[in-house]
């Protein structure tokens, strides 16, 4: 019995012995040493990751990089255990940290770091706003990714050359890389048009970058006017005409922008016309009244920029109105209704006629004059017999025919 | 008269006209939706696309020290959400081996240099299946037109899993430093450049809290109201309830109770608020009572898979970051009897994703506990190291215990050993004629009683009440294990105390 147990323990001891062995951590036994110990490298360079050969069943190693993770398979070589990196991960600037395994289990890990060329072989520039207005308040602001001849953005403290076409001056400027990017803020020169930037590096320049200099918002300005005669004639159209109207700086202002203009009449009526820009000028065309008037004009650009005020004078153009009336055909003729020069007035004046019972106005109707003349036929009114007063206005002025049988 | 078969053959008639048109009208149904179907004017503009809620790692911004235009929030949520989905994206990607998922999230260099590593991954048979589950981001830089963007992700944690012709060969937790140049193109804010500028592995951390004078005097229940069995926070739930069977608890002598939390129920990585706002309420009760209460979390949960982390990750820390103060919380269960699941969706998975939840609540919460309830004693071994004290269930052989739990104190000398599910159920009918009955639940309980007080061991027994009904995800649908799951109550359906209610505790 004794002499069982002493050959159980006898077999079985190297057994747990050999187990343990087995159990250990691989790492501990195979004592693999890297032979390749560069851990900086250039980018585009060849990378091996070398051990000193061992005996591995299935060895392998993951390597991680910024865009993933990949396992590698060593290359066929009898006196080492050589891994070569793939293209895709020599090209990318940035940290690869990479693991030796066999199998399942880690023998050994390390980490690596691969430089951008400090050489720039092409230049991303981004530039924005594109459009910015003039006179320093705003900015826009150039950034470029310099980039070496496997697309990695340079090093940082590496350095590009701004070149920039402002109106007549050219500026120069080197810019920093730091964090991948070089940028620039650029203010609003106080001139408008258009501002053109390119970027230069060791070996690339960037295409052309334009920025557009808008003019900024308008300042107050004067408007005047012209007519060809100041008579109230209804016909004739005074044009109302701002002076340029630029920014701060001078900058004529957009084409386009809206000026309004703001009249008030004699009797206290408001009317407003409105136009927009060409070359900074706006004109608005006002017709002239059919009664003598007094106008003030103002002009605006709303919340921005408003004129000094005008005073048109227009006097009457008209003085009588010859009102016939023929009782037989109940035909009212107007006319002929002579303007300032004893000319007819232009056709289109306007002649109203009011047809009054008692005082009371019970029909109103308008025409326009043709050659001088306007004709009312009161047989078409539709209106019973009876007798009437008629009135007739037309200028300002005002005709009465009394006690009129229709 | 009319004959019967005239009938029939009018009725038969009347029907095939009826189906027939049914089929008609469903076929010109069909053929219009599908004439309508196809791009549309949201689909032009990228109006649809919906925030991927499958990817909720945890995200920081320091947006000190930012050089150019200043950063508004608005902005800095696009860019957040776009750059969560690059990486989302390239997981997918990685996963799959296929190039044409990431395809709005990366610019078109970038893209290339993604596509040339995962081609070559396809081609040498390699898979990798990662996540990440937290960004510390600080931002750099923003172009005056708010197009071009420059951030650094420091200590991004990220799992990895490399397979290799399909085998495991490595699976770790990193710590990396990424910096990035994001340009905002098509209204997609895209990744230019992604550089990794630090990487290593990250250390595992175990945890510590010596937790065991807490729980060795546990003398405890697993609680449900009767009325909602595994439904605790639903419609049914009322404070009066809760507080009535708090009170048998307490007047039975126990001091703790356990309650769950379903995952899916609980709004998965959203956490519903009318369900919180109850389990607060539970707790308010517990705290009333004077009982402790054991949180099992993620209770239903079975995906584990890498790419689901981040969202439930999301709903524990919507738990525990809501709850962590609140005086009732005794300690956290991650997941009830996760060991049922080694089988099914693969032992290194569960094992995973239980050790990452666990990381993340203790980050959390470094006061509490961490355990998990294992359904099997044998796999108690799993995760020791970072769990603070042991849980398992025992619905085993009486005799048995002592000498199990006894292995168990052995092998885990400073962690307290809790017994937290144990029980009997007393069906004995139709679908089990010959099982126990309630005098034997009451034996049982008797002997388990005696065990514990000779043997000094924390228990939590299965449970309070008799149910009626039991959710199909419980036990399945066989009738038989049904109603045997309906019957480990202390208390009938009609809510007079069994004969076992004498031995909830042993101090009665």
């Amino acid at each position: 019995m004794k002499q069982l147990s002493i050959k159980i323990f006898v077999l079985v001891i190297p057994l747990i012995l050999g187990l343990f062995g087995i159990h250990q951590n691989p790492s501990n036994i195979l004592n693999v040493d890297l032979i390749s110990d560069q851990t900086v490298y250039h980018v585009g360079d060849a990378i091996r990751i070398e051990f000193k050969a061992v005996e591995l069943e299935s060895p392998s190693l993951i390597c991680r990089s910024s865009y993933g993770t990949t396992v590698l398979l060593p290359s066929e070589k009898k006196e080492s255990l050589e891994f070569i990196l793939p293209d895709f991960l020599v090209k990318k600037a940035g940290t690869i940290s990479w693991q030796l395994k066999d199998g399942q289990s880690s023998l050994k890990s390390g980490k690596l770091t691969i430089i951008a060329d400090q050489e720039i072989n092409s230049i991303e520039v981004y530039a924005g706003p594109p459009d910015i207005v003039a006179g320093g308040e705003d900015d826009a602001m150039i950034v470029t990714i310099p980039l070496d001849l496997y697309n990695n953005p340079v090093p940082d403290t590496s350095i590009v050359t701004l070149y920039g076409q402002i109106g007549n001056d050219t500026e120069i400027d080197t810019l920093r890389v730091s964090n991948g990017i070089a940028f620039k803020r650029i203010f609003s020169p106080e001139l408008a048009g258009r501002s053109i930037y390119s970027v230069e590096g060791t070996n690339a320049s960037s295409k052309e970058i334009i920025l557009n200099i808008n003019p900024g918002l308008p300042t107050d300005f004067t408007i005047d006017f012209n007519r060809p005669h100041n008579y109230a004639d209804g016909n004739q159209i005074t044009r109302v005409q701002t002076s340029i109207i630029t920014d701060a700086f001078q900058n004529i202002i957009a084409d386009g922008t809206l000026v309004e203009f703001r009249i008030l009449t004699k009797s206290g009526n408001k009317m407003i016309s409105q136009a927009t820009t060409i070359d900074g000028i706006a004109i608005a065309p006002l017709l002239h009244p059919e009664s003598n008037d007094s106008y003030l004009v103002e002009a605006v650009i709303p919340g921005l920029a408003k004129s000094n005020t005008v005073q048109l004078e227009y006097e009457q153009a008209v003085f009588d109105i010859p009102v016939t009336f023929h009782e037989n055909t109940k035909e009212i003729v107007a006319g002929p209704i002579l303007s300032f020069l004893g000319q007819w007035i232009p056709d289109g004046f306007r002649v109203k006629l009011k047809i009054y019972q008692n005082d009371t106005l019970i029909k109103t109707i308008s025409e326009q004059t043709i050659n001088g003349r306007t004709k009312f036929m009161l047989n078409d009114l539709d209106i019973p017999e009876g007798k009437y007063t008629i009135k007739i206005e037309a200028g300002g002025l005002i005709k009465e025919l009394k006690t009129i049988n229709l | 008269m009319i004959s019967t078969n005239r009938i029939l053959l009018i009725s038969i008639s009347a029907i095939f006209f009826v189906t027939v048109n049914i089929a008609i009208i469903f076929g010109i149904g069909s053929l219009v939706s599908y004439l309508n179907s196809g791009a549309d004017r949201s689909q032009m503009l990228h109006a649809n696309i919906a925030r991927m809620v499958e990817y909720t790692p945890s995200v920081s911004w320091d947006l000190s020290n930012q050089s150019g235009k200043r950063i508004d929030n608005q902005s800095l949520g696009n860019i957040e959400r776009d750059y969560l989905n690059a990486w989302y994206t390239r997981h997918l990607s990685l996963l799959s081996n296929s190039v044409d998922i990431f395809g709005d999230y990366y610019t078109d260099k970038a893209k290339s240099d993604l596509i040339a590593l995962i081609e070559n991954n396809r081609e040498t048979g390699v898979k990798i299946e990662a996540t990440t589950t937290s960004h510390d981001l600080k931002f750099d830089f923003l172009s005056t037109d708010g197009h071009l963007a420059v951030f650094t992700d420091r200590r991004v944690k990220e799992f990895q899993r490399v397979f290799k012709n399909e085998d495991l060969i490595s699976q770790s937790h990193y710590i990396g430093t990424y910096r990035i140049i994001m340009l905002l193109e098509d209204g997609f804010w895209r990744i230019r450049h992604m550089m990794l500028i630090e990487d290593s592995e990250e250390p595992a951390v175990t945890h510590a809290i010596d937790s065991s004078e807490l729980i060795e005097n546990i003398k405890g229940i697993n609680y449900y109201p009767q009325a909602s069995p595994w439904d605790t926070f639903g419609h049914a739930f009322e404070t009066e309830i809760i507080s009535a069977d708090f009170d048998i608890i307490k007047n039975a002598g126990l001091n703790t109770i356990r309650v769950f939390i379903q995952y899916e129920d609980f709004g998965k990585a959203e956490i519903n608020d009318i369900k919180m706002e109850r389990l607060q309420r539970l707790l308010d009760k517990a705290t009333e009572k004077n009982l402790k209460v054991i949180l099992t979390l993620f209770d239903f949960y079975g995906d584990y898979s890498v790419l689901d982390w981040t969202r439930t990750l999301k709903h524990a820390e919507g738990i525990v970051e809501a709850l962590k103060d609140h005086p009732a919380i005794l300690a956290w269960d991650i997941k009830n009897e996760p060991d049922l699941d080694f089988e099914s969706r693969g032992k290194d998975n569960v094992i995973n994703w239980l050790k990452i939840i666990i990381k993340k609540i203790n980050d959390l919460d470094p006061s509490k506990p961490i355990t998990i309830g294992w359904a099997n004693y044998k796999h108690a071994n799993n995760l020791s190291d970072v769990l603070d004290f042991i849980s398992f269930h025992y619905y085993g052989d009486i005799e048995k215990l002592p000498e199990i739990y006894s292995d168990m104190k052995q092998e885990h000398p400073n962690k307290a050993v809790l017994l937290e599910e144990y029980g009997l159920s007393s069906y004995q009918g139709f679908w089990r004629p010959f099982g126990d009955d309630e005098s034997d639940q009451a034996d049982y309980h008797k002997s388990m009683q005696t065990i514990f007080k000779k043997n000094a061991i924390p228990f939590m027994s299965w449970t309070l009440y008799d149910f009626n009904k039991i959710p199909k995800e419980v036990v399945g649908r066989l009738p038989w294990r049904k109603r045997i799951q309906q019957r480990f109550g202390f208390i009938d359906l009609n809510g007079s105390p069994k004969k076992s209610f004498e031995y909830i505790a042993t101090n009665q």
